[in-house]
């Protein structure tokens, strides 16, 4: 099936090695891409791009850390480099410095830092790569949290979950917004800008939580990691060449 | 990368439809011709519906009848569908997927929009699209469940841009966004209705998609669209195609009561 094959395209996912990321990165390179994972932790981001190499995949880590302009700087001239191109950018890597509500605000600083100042500055580079290769297409990675304030009452009875973090609802909220900005700022030249907002991923999470979860969800469960990646091909690929500034939910229905 | 051969060439199971059967309601449409030929392509078995021998001539005219049923079916006719779903259902087997294209619209003015046009239009719109997803859907359930997509559009989420039309055309006309934003709920409502049942429920909202005569005899009218939207051009049906496959296939096996807005960026600003 043409329409949704990524042959002959490289893209760039941010986060790579996160439970997300490697869904992410499976999806496209199932669709035949070539995937550049990056993440501020060389080691683990080596390790999982040879595990997907293992697996017959063109998968290639580098090292970034978005808040260092001088890292941003330089995968842009490596992906430049390296591989001549980028066709597809998915903004999925996020610092979660903040613990709780009363966490010190200096974390909160320091998550702007990282997910507001640092992915601006990613986003902006990535996305005149991808213009100056003709084209194609940016995915970013926000979440439910950042449409919906949280569900309290999932937390009841589950000891140590239910102080949430207001840096996370807050620049994912802000990313919903941007994918619009993006959308408009380069119209007409051929890039297009979508949002994803997951809602619950499971992973592990304590029984009592997962059970409040559910029982709130149309579909009766937790998005599962793999949930993610028929939207990220759909997004990516020419099968989603009129999707435009769009935030696409993936919640099994909870907020339907 | 040169030299590289993916052995994965392409994305195999994730958008799988074969052998699938799929009704498309108002297949033989602009839009609903590029789903179909798209639903072909990807294996599945199709029962395309329009109205007197629209879906006939286009299955005909396209040689897509080794895998498409063209059926002539007036969606109107409320009182004649439970059994028209029933005869086909037990002649077909029960479908995995709905597809409901069909649509109406008087191009009146708001002036000149009567009660019975409001009325005529609005039972094709919302009560026949309704009736037709509840009277598929216990063959669904009965089958292991399925996806239903259904078609609302930009204009049921915002105004028509008046400044868009010129005389003699006229502004895109009230009861269709009106019918529009309906569906959009009752995606929702279905979507939650339904997802114990293992039926999803989305819609589609497309943005510019005027057909081709519209194109040929109104270039002026599709510059003036082109402008609006962020890509700066209008979409051709074929662009409809992914987004409706996505959401029947398994690729999109977490996402109910969504409205997927296929259009440029129109709605973004």
């Amino acid at each position: 099936m043409d329409l949704f094959s990524l042959k002959n395209k490289v893209a760039l996912v941010t986060g790579g090695a996160g439970q997300y990321g490697k869904s992410i990165t499976e999806g496209l390179a199932e669709a035949g891409c070539t995937v550049i994972i990056a993440s501020r932790n060389i080691e683990a981001i080596e390790k999982a791009a040879a595990e997907f190499r293992e697996n017959g995949f063109d998968i290639h880590g580098m090292q970034l850390d978005q808040a260092d302009p001088v890292s941003v700087k330089n995968i842009s001239e490596r992906i430049k480099n390296e591989f001549g191109r980028l066709d597809v950018f998915v903004n999925n890597a996020v610092a979660r410095p903040m613990k709780g509500y009363r966490g010190p605000i200096e974390q909160f600083d320091e998550s702007m830092r990282v997910n507001a100042t640092g992915m601006m500055d990613l986003l902006r580079e990535m996305t005149d790569l991808i213009i100056a290769s003709g084209g194609g297409s940016v995915i970013n990675i926000s979440s439910m949290m950042g449409m919906y304030a949280p569900i309290y009452s999932n937390y009841e009875g589950v000891p140590g979950m239910g102080d949430i973090a207001p840096d996370y609802c807050f620049h994912n909220a802000g990313l919903i917004m941007l994918s619009r900005f993006m959308a408009k700022t380069h119209a007409g030249k051929n890039i297009r800008f979508n949002c994803i907002s997951p809602g619950g991923l499971f992973n592990n999470q304590p029984e009592k939580f997962v059970e409040n979860y559910c029982k709130k969800v149309p579909l009766g469960r937790m998005a599962n990691k793999d949930d993610i990646k028929g939207l990220i091909v759909l997004l990516a690929s020419d099968a989603g060449s009129y999707i435009n500034g769009e935030n696409i939910l993936i919640d099994g229905g909870l907020y339907a | 990368m040169t030299g590289f051969l993916n052995p994965f060439p392409m994305t195999t199971t994730l958008f799988d439809l074969k052998d699938r059967l799929v009704w498309v309601a108002g297949g033989a449409g602009y839009l609903g011709q590029a789903v179909v030929k798209a639903l072909a392509a990807a294996g599945a078995q199709v029962l395309c519906l329009d109205l007197d021998d629209k879906a006939a001539a286009f299955v005909s005219g396209e040689n897509l009848s080794d895998r498409v049923y063209p059926l002539s079916c007036d969606l109107n006719r409320t009182d004649l569908l439970p059994e028209f779903v029933k005869a086909q259902t037990e002649r077909f087997g029960p479908p995995h997927g709905l597809v409901n294209l069909s649509f109406g619209s008087t191009a009146k003015k708001l002036e000149e929009l009567s009660a019975e046009d409001f009325d005529r239009v609005n039972h094709a719109a919302l009560t026949s699209t309704f009736l037709l997803a509840r009277e598929v859907s216990p063959y669904m359930i009965h089958n292991g469940g399925g996806s239903i997509v259904l078609f609302a559009s930009m204009y049921g989420m915002v105004s028509p841009d008046g400044g868009v039309y010129e005389s003699p055309m006229n502004k895109n006309p009230l009861e269709y966004g009106v019918g529009k934003a309906g569906v959009i709920q009752m995606t929702r409502y279905l979507a939650v209705h339904w997802a114990q049942s293992g039926i999803r429920v989305n819609c589609i909202s497309p943005g510019p998609f005027p057909n081709p005569t519209v194109q040929e005899k109104h270039p002026d009218f599709i510059d003036r669209l082109s402008g609006k939207s962020p890509m700066n051009r209008i979409g051709v049906s074929e662009e409809i195609a992914g987004p409706v496959l996505f959401l029947l296939s398994k690729a999109s096996s977490y996402v109910t009561g969504h409205n997927l807005v296929v259009d440029g960026g129109w709605t973004a600003w």
